[in-house]
């Protein structure tokens, strides 16, 4: 498969006045054209930064280590920063986790999303614009009318959409969408989901999508990538890693979370809580927390192995295939 | 469900009935008319000694102010509320003393509902000390025991770090233990979790769980999560738009909801199977806020099923269709 | 929130706060010998700051070895009147930042807490005290009764209570009233009085602590001004010693009398500039958006 993003061993620190955040270490996925990615983790695991690296938006007090990020072929690190500007929007486009406050207050809607058509595509005339403002208004579910209307005048659902629209306004290839309904009521978050996913289905756009909700990257991903504390410990395919995870990370975020499904069970906890990264713990980031963890798994880090197509584990007694015997999930839920 | 004391065992710990709440809203200076936002309309329920009850519903149903007029940080604007059979409106004096001890409530926001300045032992011996419960040694003892319940250990450890020094999860722990401090027997738990970080999560829902089954609490939790509800509640009430408009066990409205609006944001809800194609839900529209609305059923223009009736009458009250399972909805009562 | 370590290391930071901070401690220092001097090493009769007289020269006398700063046209000891002064202008500026700040705070978090009519009342106060010219008030009362430092610095604190402060710490107030800790402690049972004074006013504090570097300032240089029009029942002061210079008719003679002045003038401006550099640097530690990164 040609693959539209390419993120190859990538680690980055901020400087902070505590020391060093070590928030992305040596991660490496690619993701293809068409496809969806879900990026799983709880706050601080380095997921956020992940996409801000990718975007080259990252602080002035990052730091960015090793590794390369390839963005439809080109190193987005070695461009010059005007290059990649024009990619912006144009390329890769993003939904900021505080997609309620992207909008500037004292211009209407329209307006903003004519804005970045205009900028990006010189050529085009005003009246362009924004006759494809309002086919993008179509796109996401709002009337066109209100496309002169303020953000004020919008509900939190309604300027999500907006935000939404003014992504796909200069339809780029790749859309990271960072907790994109995290604020909303899950009827809401349910429309706009299926919105998305329906906008990606009919032009072929790749989506990273960003969340701390293990259902709605269910729902939403072909991929499923699950980080903690700033190390990608599980990628695959969403149908195995749902149906199977292998690492005992993956394995607690989704039992520890009560589901409406199925007969009511008792959860599983993960003992502790997530390290600070300025110290990270020797070998495995997770092993002071994991139940199954050996003297191995303190002292070197495991390495990502692939466990199935597409599918790999950085850990060293990963859980095994759904379909060999042993069943070490039963003793965890015991 | 434990501890019921024999005697009391039979009348609920709360009773609510015809809980009201209007804010009043856009009164301009130029306007004349005054508008009023109904945030809580005419709700009835009861908490039965040692039973949760979950309250659930979208941001803006009123769920919160129904928490807060039910421990006295908003006064109702109609309605009774009887907490151990004391009238809340009525309690002044010596009896906002006890009522504050038979009443607590844990915050949503680890973050803000602690005091930045004051240490844990501060915090957590507030209700001690300002409803002068015991020496400073009993409320060292007490605090010490509450910490060790609530999973901060070595408890002395801890007494003289301030808020800024714990973790999220920490902070809510010490959040229930200022709130289980004065042994309540009410507790309003207004989305405990919701800010914290699924690993720390269950933990802390755990925690809750097990801390009501020992003291023998009610709780009143309030929630937007379904799922949680669901784990943590004996019964489950629905609201929207200021209304109750489902109440029953828990099993029964996850699996045998009734209510159009209970079934639409169940059908919402992601699951986490990419295997499974969840139903679009069945629901019009988008929420509006309830100003100044009519007295019909507020859920009628979002709903699939709607028919004349739920415009023509007055708005549905709650009713047994079920032994144990109300629904306010005219189409399923009549049937 | 931090603890009073971290709120140190963030102070430490800012260079401004520390170049204040040492201004006014040289000044502390200053002031300290005065009396050491007075005792020990210096002739009281002619070193007095107010009655001293030096019969052996001309005066005012330019700096020599016997007067380090010279002395002023009735035969004062320059030096010993700047030193006898920093201790009262500390006094000053303190006591009256003192007060105003623990009465605005007081005032600032009742009209927050409460609001309605206790508001209104304290606020439109506010507003008189602001918009009324302090220096031509205090001229007026100056006149009318005299004025010696004690009572000067309360009247100044209480003005300053009542006038902007006020405004300022109850915005803060209001701020820490709607935090969800507020709730939480009336749930636990606490009374107004109880919130007012252990979760409000604590965490109004620094802000106000903040204020009273400013405040110092505003008392030294009012001080200084009536001290000028001469209106004020202070011996000695930093404004006296150049309200002497005026009248005596040396103030404006193109610096041929600079020694008479000059100090007391750059003493000012020091001891004021520094109180101000102190509040700056506490600004970081309040704001956290000023702070570098």
């Amino acid at each position: 498969m040609d693959a539209l993003l390419k993120v190859e061993n990538f680690t980055m620190h901020y400087r902070t006045t505590a020391g060093h955040v070590k928030a992305v270490d040596d991660v490496t996925f690619s993701l293809a054209r068409g496809q969806s990615l879900g990026l799983v983790g709880e706050s601080g695991c380095g997921k956020t930064s992940i996409a801000m690296s990718i975007m080259r938006l990252l602080p002035y007090n990052s730091e960015i280590k090793s590794g390369r990020v390839f963005l439809g072929g080109q190193d987005v690190y070695s461009m010059r920063e005007e290059d990649f500007r024009k990619l912006r929007w144009k390329e890769v486009a993003m939904i900021f986790q505080a997609a309620m406050n992207a909008l500037n207050p004292v211009y209407t809607v329209g307006s903003q999303i004519t804005e970045v058509i205009l900028e990006h595509e010189p050529a085009a005339s005003e009246r362009d614009a924004r006759e494809r403002v309002a086919e993008l208004f179509c796109t996401v579910g709002i009337p066109e009318e209100r496309m002169d209307h303020y953000p004020h005048e919008y509900s939190g659902g309604m300027k999500q959409r907006a935000v939404i629209a003014m992504a796909l306004a200069c339809s780029p290839s790749l859309i990271i969408a960072d907790e994109p309904t995290t604020a909303l009521d899950v009827i809401v978050q349910d429309k706009i989901l299926r919105e998305m996913e329906e906008i990606r289905r009919k032009t072929d756009m790749s989506m990273i999508y960003i969340s701390h909700d293990i259902s709605v990257i269910a729902e939403v991903s072909d991929v499923v990538g699950v980080m903690y504390a700033g190390k990608l410990v599980e990628i695959g395919p969403a149908d195995d890693i749902f149906k199977r995870p292998r690492h005992p990370y993956t394995y607690g975020l989704m039992n520890a979370y009560p589901s409406i499904l199925g007969e009511k069970r008792d959860l599983a906890t993960i003992p502790g809580e997530p390290p600070n990264l300025v110290f990270p713990p020797e070998g495995c980031r997770f092993h002071p927390r994991c139940d199954w963890a050996t003297d191995e798994c303190g002292t070197v880090e495991p390495p990502a192995r692939y466990v199935g197509p597409n599918h790999s584990v950085a850990c060293y007694n990963p859980f095994p295939a759904p379909s060999s015997g042993g069943d070490r999930i039963g003793v965890a839920t015991a | 469900m434990a501890l019921l004391q024999p005697d009391k065992a039979c009348e609920p710990i709360v009773v609510v009935r015809g809980l009201t709440k209007h804010f009043l809203v856009g009164r301009g200076f130029f306007r004349k008319e005054r508008a009023w936002l109904h945030a809580v309309d005419d709700v009835s329920f009861e908490i039965a000694r040692g039973e949760v009850l979950g309250l659930v519903g979208e941001s803006g149903c009123g769920k919160t102010t129904t928490g807060r007029m039910l421990v006295k940080l908003t006064d109702p604007t109609a309605g009774c509320i009887l907490i151990d059979n004391e009238d809340v409106a009525a309690i002044g004096g010596q009896g906002m003393r006890e009522f504050r001890q038979t009443v607590q409530m844990i915050f949503q926001d680890p973050y803000e509902s602690l005091d930045p300045r004051m240490t844990v032992f501060d915090i957590i011996s507030e209700p001690l000390n300002v409803n002068h419960i015991g020496t400073l040694v009993n409320r060292e003892e007490r605090v010490a025991y509450m910490l060790s319940r609530v999973g901060i250990t070595p408890p002395d450890m801890f007494f003289f770090r301030f808020p800024h020094e714990l973790s999220g999860g920490q902070r809510q722990r010490v959040a229930i233990a200022r709130a289980l401090v004065v042994n309540p027997k009410f507790i309003v738990a207004d989305e405990p979790t919701s800010m914290l970080d699924v690993s720390i999560r269950t933990g802390v829902m755990k925690l809750l769980a097990e801390l009501q089954e020992d003291f023998g609490m009610s709780y009143l939790y309030i929630t937007h999560d379904l799922a949680v509800a669901r784990y943590l509640c004996d019964r489950i009430a629905v609201m929207y738009l200021g209304k109750i408009v489902e109440m029953a066990g828990a099993e029964e409205v996850i699996k045998n909801p009734l209510h159009p609006y209970t079934q639409a944001l169940i059908s919402a809800v992601p699951l986490p199977d990419p295997a499974i194609r969840r139903d679009v839900p069945n629901i019009r529209g988008g929420v509006s806020k309830p100003i100044d609305p009519p007295p019909i059923c507020r859920f009628h223009p979002r709903c699939p099923a709607a028919r004349s009736i739920c415009s023509d009458r007055d708005y549905p009250d709650l009713a047994e269709v079920s032994p144990g399972h109300l629904v306010a909805c005219h189409i399923l009562v009549a049937r | 929130m931090r603890s009073l370590a971290q709120h140190w290391a963030i102070f430490r930071e800012s260079r401004i706060g520390i170049a204040g901070l040492v201004v006014i401690v040289c000044f502390g220092v200053f002031g300290m010998m005065w009396p050491l001097m007075f005792r020990n090493v210096w002739d009281p009769n002619v070193y007095h700051p107010v009655v001293g007289f030096d019969p052996t020269m001309m005066h005012p006398a330019a700096p020599c070895r016997g007067h380090l700063l010279g002395t002023d046209p009735i035969g004062r000891d320059i030096l010993a009147q700047l030193m006898f002064s920093t201790g009262r202008e500390f006094l000053l500026g303190v006591l009256s930042a003192m007060i105003s700040v623990v009465v605005g705070t007081f005032i600032g978090a009742m009209a927050a807490y409460y609001g309605g009519f206790t508001d209104a009342f304290f606020m439109r106060l506010a507003d008189i005290v602001m918009l009324f010219p302090f220096v031509p008030l205090l001229v007026v009362v100056g006149s009318l009764v005299r004025l010696d430092m004690f009572s000067f610095a309360i009247i100044l604190g209480f003005l300053e209570a009542f006038g902007g402060i006020t405004i300022i710490l109850k915005a803060q107030a209001l701020q820490v009233k709607v935090r969800p800790y507020i709730d939480a402690a009336k749930v636990a049972g606490g009374d107004d009085l109880h919130i007012i004074r252990s979760h409000i006013i604590p965490n109004v504090l620094p802000l106000s602590f903040l204020y009273m570097m400013f405040n110092v300032t505003a008392a030294i240089l009012s001080e200084a001004t009536l001290s000028f029009f001469g209106v004020l029942n202070i011996d000695m002061s930093w404004g006296m010693m150049i309200h002497t210079a005026e009248t005596a008719g040396y103030l404006f003679d193109y610096g041929r009398y600079w020694w008479l002045w000059l100090p007391s003038g750059l003493a000012i401006t020091l001891f004021c500039a520094a109180f101000y550099m102190v509040g700056r640097g506490l600004d970081e530690v309040v704001n956290p958006r000023l702070r570098k990164r």
